[in-house]
């Protein structure tokens, strides 16, 4: 009898210590977690999650109740991507000779990494880009596929920068408000700049087909004879030399747009997936050297996160993050159908 | 075992798998990405399009077409359906074992739908698919398990430029609870002036909903405390969003 009872007790002693031990692991951990994290001796963990977090919108606080800003910023330093500008000096054309100027063919590849899966397309004939933006500008950004189609187009990507003034919740906005510049078809259709000498980041189309990255005001995009514009950056592959070669870029892991030119002039459009289960995300630094190993000899990066789309052939080829699939967004880079 | 050497021991473990953890997270998985395979996608454009009539069963229930018609939907005993309105072939929706749709919507500007799957035990939760129905590809959104497991989805609101839908659930006690989940896959309790609300329309450039209100029976929105007047109107009933605008 004796027995039996000690028994019993033992067992529910047993579980009722699995029980707090469990409790006690989990509310251990999550105290001393972040301290490991982000005092520990992990450096690579560290600058990515901070990186990735201060470049969302939503998830700074992530890093923020942490350490303190001075911390951040000494680590997003250590990430830095250089400064090479483009080498106009000897004319905007110098460095790639467009050659494929009426080949009209593009290619499809599947790129697969260790933690990502994305597309790329190559574009010969760099002169049939272009940029095209939501017909309701300021009150409605549109979705890339109906923008795309609008323009009667065979590929597109989503492009430059937008901010959403939406109080309250920062991941509800409608991408209807651009930020920098917007020019289609050599008329500037939206000006975000305080004046035509403040540089900024830029992606844009020469009328020969050049692509221009990193910093330029609109005075500059003007006299080199840009038609097609929008803003974003940072620009990762400047004449044919990485931007980003220690770190990795700063910007955490997220899906990624980017666009590059060869020196033969054909346009690379990547996009990749990120946020999912099957694509965690790259970082910009994987972009930019995929981008290279296809012969970037300048390379951009465009508008990431829930906006990453690319269109090719009229559906979406990749899987944006959103919740609903694509996101409305004020503008984009599309290929003309020839 | 003494409790302050069970501590130390539980302390360690914990501090051994933190580091195990970030160890290898640190050192594998953000090694930067060196082998990265690519491969060139061969198209087949073999397919052509032909005019082809869509036969629809005779006991098919509320049958519904995409925003381009491209693709319809209905139900058949019970089994929702969606064609393929260029080759008339029927999508698989690749249902969850013993799960059964018991709601389905259409997204006004793309073929997609949303699905909310509930699984043929009274025990489980309802379950908010996002159905790419172009890819065929279903992405599950969120697990309703903030409602009893005596619950149904009602309605779906969905407004595609802020990214936000609403889902308005009712529960075992015939009370309806809105649940809002933005495109980041965030789920939050909407507040509504009570628990017994009739029609719902989402807000086309706001992150809002216009609700009636069955209770003191009028038209709210959420966020405002006062109800929507419209001048010389007794009763107003909620019909659709297309022209709410707020000032």
């Amino acid at each position: 009898m004796k027995k039996i009872k000690k028994s019993r007790k033992t067992k529910r002693s047993t579980s009722i210590l699995v029980l707090l031990f469990i409790i006690f692991e989990l509310a251990f951990t999550a105290i001393t977690g972040p301290f490991m994290l982000y005092y520990g001796p992990f450096k690579n963990v560290k600058s990515t999650v901070v990186g990735a977090a201060m470049t969302t919108y939503t998830l700074q606080w992530l890093a923020t109740s942490f350490i303190s800003d001075e911390k951040i910023k000494q680590i997003m330093s250590e990430q830095t991507v250089d400064v090479i500008a483009q080498d106009n000096l000897n004319g905007v054309d110098s460095g790639v000779k467009v050659k494929n100027k009426n080949d009209n063919s593009i290619e499809r590849y599947d790129v697969t990494g260790k933690k990502f899966k994305g597309y790329l397309l190559v574009v010969n004939d760099p002169t049939r880009l272009k940029v095209g933006y939501s017909s309701k500008l300021g009150k409605e950004g549109e979705i890339t596929s109906d923008i795309a189609k609008d323009n009667n187009a065979i590929a597109a990507i989503n492009g430059g920068a937008f901010t959403d003034k939406v109080s309250g919740s920062l991941s509800t906005g409608t991408g209807a408000n651009p930020a920098g510049v917007i020019m289609a078809n050599g008329k500037i259709v939206y000006d975000g700049m305080k004046n035509e000498n403040q540089k900024r980041e830029s992606v844009a189309f020469t009328k020969s087909g050049k692509l221009l990255v990193g910093s330029y005001s609109t005075k500059e995009l003007k006299s080199f004879g840009v038609t097609e514009a929008v803003s974003f950056g940072p620009a990762m592959i400047v004449n044919g030399r990485k931007t980003i070669t220690k770190g990795d870029g700063g910007w955490g892991i997220a899906p990624r747009t980017c666009i590059a030119q060869r020196k033969d002039g054909a346009i690379l459009l990547l996009v990749i997936d990120g946020r999912e289960l099957k694509s965690i995300g790259a970082t910009l630094k994987e972009a930019q050297d995929v981008l290279y190993e296809y012969g970037a000899y300048n390379a951009t990066n465009l508008d990431g996160g829930s906006s990453s789309t690319m269109f090719y052939d009229d559906e979406i080829i990749n899987d944006p993050c959103g919740s609903l699939g694509e996101r409305s967004v004020p503008s984009i880079i599309y290929v003309e159908k020839r | 075992m003494k409790w302050k050497k069970r501590i130390i021991l539980w302390i360690v473990a914990s501090l051994s798998l933190q580091c195990l953890g970030l160890f290898y997270v640190n050192h594998y998985f953000l090694a930067t990405d060196s082998k990265v395979v690519t491969k060139k996608f061969a198209y087949d454009k073999s397919e052509k399009l032909k005019n082809n009539d869509i036969i629809v069963p005779a006991n098919a229930e509320n049958i519904l077409v995409s925003y381009d018609a491209k693709y319809l939907s209905y139900y058949q005993n019970e089994k929702l359906e969606i064609v393929d309105c260029k080759d008339g072939k029927i999508k698989d929706i690749k249902e969850e074992d013993g799960t059964k749709i018991s709601f389905s919507e259409w997204l006004p500007d793309r073929n997609r739908m949303l699905l909310v799957e509930k699984k043929s035990d009274t025990e489980s939760n309802l379950v908010l698919y996002s159905y790419d129905v172009s890819k065929g590809e279903k992405v599950k959104i969120k697990e309703l398990d903030w409602v009893g497991t005596n619950s149904k989805v009602e309605d779906i609101q969905v407004s595609p430029l802020t990214g936000v839908t609403y889902v308005k659930v009712l529960t075992g006690d015939k009370s309806s609870n809105i649940y809002r989940i933005d495109r980041m896959g965030d789920m939050t309790k909407a507040s509504t002036i009570s628990n017994f609300v009739g029609n719902i329309a989402s807000v086309r450039h706001e992150d809002k909903l216009v609700y009636e209100e069955l209770a003191y029976n009028k038209i709210y929105a959420t966020g405002h405390n006062e109800p929507i007047s419209v001048k010389d109107a007794e009763k107003l009933t909620l019909i659709g969003e297309r022209f709410i605008r707020f000032f």
